[in-house]
């Protein structure tokens, strides 16, 4: 299989971590695949996950002027609330920014804070709206439009916060997969099998439960918070027989591909 | 230049003494001493000046540097002005195969950043792009400049000081020439926001 399927996760390394490792590898992989396909359910999921939390960080930091009041905000969060959160120092952030000569040393620590708000709400702003703008290029082909979801660029209001909406389908429709789905039972019997009854994480319970719905009473409507639990097995049933699922996740995606003879690999 | 029919004497016109300004280069315009010029006033397009659109009122002359100026834009335009001129050297210094020289002036210039980000007040246009070129000397780690990256980051800083209240989404479109030139603009660790959980651990 020469092809490769993008998921979620290599579209945030490709976008949002730039000059990281794990961007290096990301482009490293897709020079091996003869096509790369991006399906727009890695888009709304990209946008909905990590570009929103970047989109929060910025506003954060316009919030508060503050680079270590940003900080002290985010490691505060719940990371039941705040998934893509993570823990970061000020050290480390200031340290990243030093070009040396007249730095930081001479400047006193309430200025060096605002200004390094400002350095990283600027770096974050111009990311996020030259990311979106890159999103459709970075495979060979974007693929498997959704009726449901329109891919709405990312604004600013005039306060100068973040809008990212539409961040979810259409919720007055039926989700847009949910024909294809609901005409294959035998492979989401496969899917669900796949998961393990006995998880206690919440992602498989709700995945299950979906796929059983799907299942056992296809005439229900698939609803857009379903499609959403449905998450990785959308990118096991939605790719393509030739190609394999790319992803930095293999932990979810490759029991759930091995169960309709597919296959995911890692970068 | 008038010429006589009668005597073949051609008459020239005095020129004004020689001032130093920035000589025309492959784009942009030169920038004036507020003293030398009367030109009719052209209204402006709606948005930011760049160097291609013909502004007709030089920016020191919309600029002043008088007691009632607005500070940070007066020495952003001041400080932008050295910028440029020590990028311009370092690409004449560059395409005389003197790297060491050029990379000398890239270091000058790289110390003019923090100042000329201390005026960002002027606006978040002014501000992402000279943010970008910092980070994007961060990213350099010592490494020259290319002749690539001294002609972007010229012309771009060019632009700026002929338009420094520059949309934010404009001076993104500068911000993505610099990356095409192959500039890293982004800070590395601006990914330490993002949790990495959702990867399988090695």
């Amino acid at each position: 299989m020469n092809d490769a399927y993008l998921e979620t996760t290599i579209l945030t390394n490709l976008l949002l971590k730039p000059g990281s490792k794990k961007q290096q590898a990301a482009k490293f992989a897709l020079g091996r695949y003869g096509e790369t396909f991006l399906p727009v359910y890695s888009i709304k999921e990209w946008k909905n996950g990590p570009l929103d939390h970047y989109a929060y960080v910025h506003d954060k930091l316009l919030q508060t002027k503050s680079l270590s009041n940003t900080i002290g905000a985010i490691n505060s969060l719940s990371p039941f609330f705040a998934g893509y959160k993570k823990s970061t120092s000020f050290e480390a952030l200031e340290a990243a920014t030093r070009l040396g000569g007249r730095d930081s040393a001479t400047i006193s620590p309430p200025d060096l804070d605002r200004q390094l708000a400002d350095r990283y709400r600027l770096a974050l702003a111009s990311l996020i709206f030259r990311s979106w703008k890159k999103r459709r290029s970075v495979a060979t082909k974007t693929i498997q439009d959704l009726d449901c979801y329109i891919e709405a660029k990312p604004k600013l209001d005039r306060n100068g916060y973040f809008d990212l909406k539409p961040q979810k389908c259409d919720s007055e429709r039926e989700c847009t997969l949910a024909n294809q789905l609901k005409q294959r039972p035998d492979l989401l019997k496969k899917l669900r099998d796949a998961i393990p009854e006995s998880s206690s994480r919440d992602e498989d319970k709700n995945r299950r439960k979906v796929l059983k719905q799907l299942i056992n009473t296809p005439k229900r409507t698939l609803t857009e918070e379903q499609c959403r639990f449905l998450g990785d097995a959308v990118f096991a049933f939605f790719c393509p027989a030739h190609a394999i699922i790319l992803t930095t996740n293999l932990k979810d995606h490759a029991p759930l591909a091995q169960a309709i003879d597919k296959v995911a690999q890692k970068p | 230049m008038a010429t006589s029919t009668m005597t073949d004497t051609i008459i020239t016109f005095p020129k004004p003494a020689a001032r130093p300004i920035p000589p025309v280069r492959e784009t942009g315009i030169a920038l004036r001493d507020a003293t030398q010029l009367a030109v009719p006033f052209i209204k402006p397009r709606r948005g930011s000046a760049s160097a291609t659109t013909p502004s007709a009122i030089p920016i020191d002359v919309l600029y002043p540097a008088t007691k009632e100026s607005a500070p940070d834009v007066v020495t952003a335009l001041d400080l932008l002005a050295k910028a440029i001129k020590l990028l311009e050297d370092a690409r004449q210094a560059n395409k005389k195969t003197d790297m060491v020289l050029a990379d000398r002036y890239v270091q000058r210039f790289q110390s003019s950043l923090s100042s000329l980000f201390e005026r960002r007040s002027i606006g978040d246009g002014y501000g992402v792009i000279i943010n970008s070129l910092h980070f994007a000397l961060v990213n350099q780690h010592g490494q020259p400049l290319s002749y690539d990256q001294l002609t972007a980051s010229w012309r771009i800083l060019k632009e700026l000081r002929n338009g420094p209240f520059i949309q934010f989404e404009e001076a993104l479109d500068r911000v993505a020439e610099l990356e095409a030139s192959g500039l890293q603009v982004d800070p590395v660790a601006i990914s330490d926001f993002l949790n990495d959980d959702e990867e399988e651990n090695e």
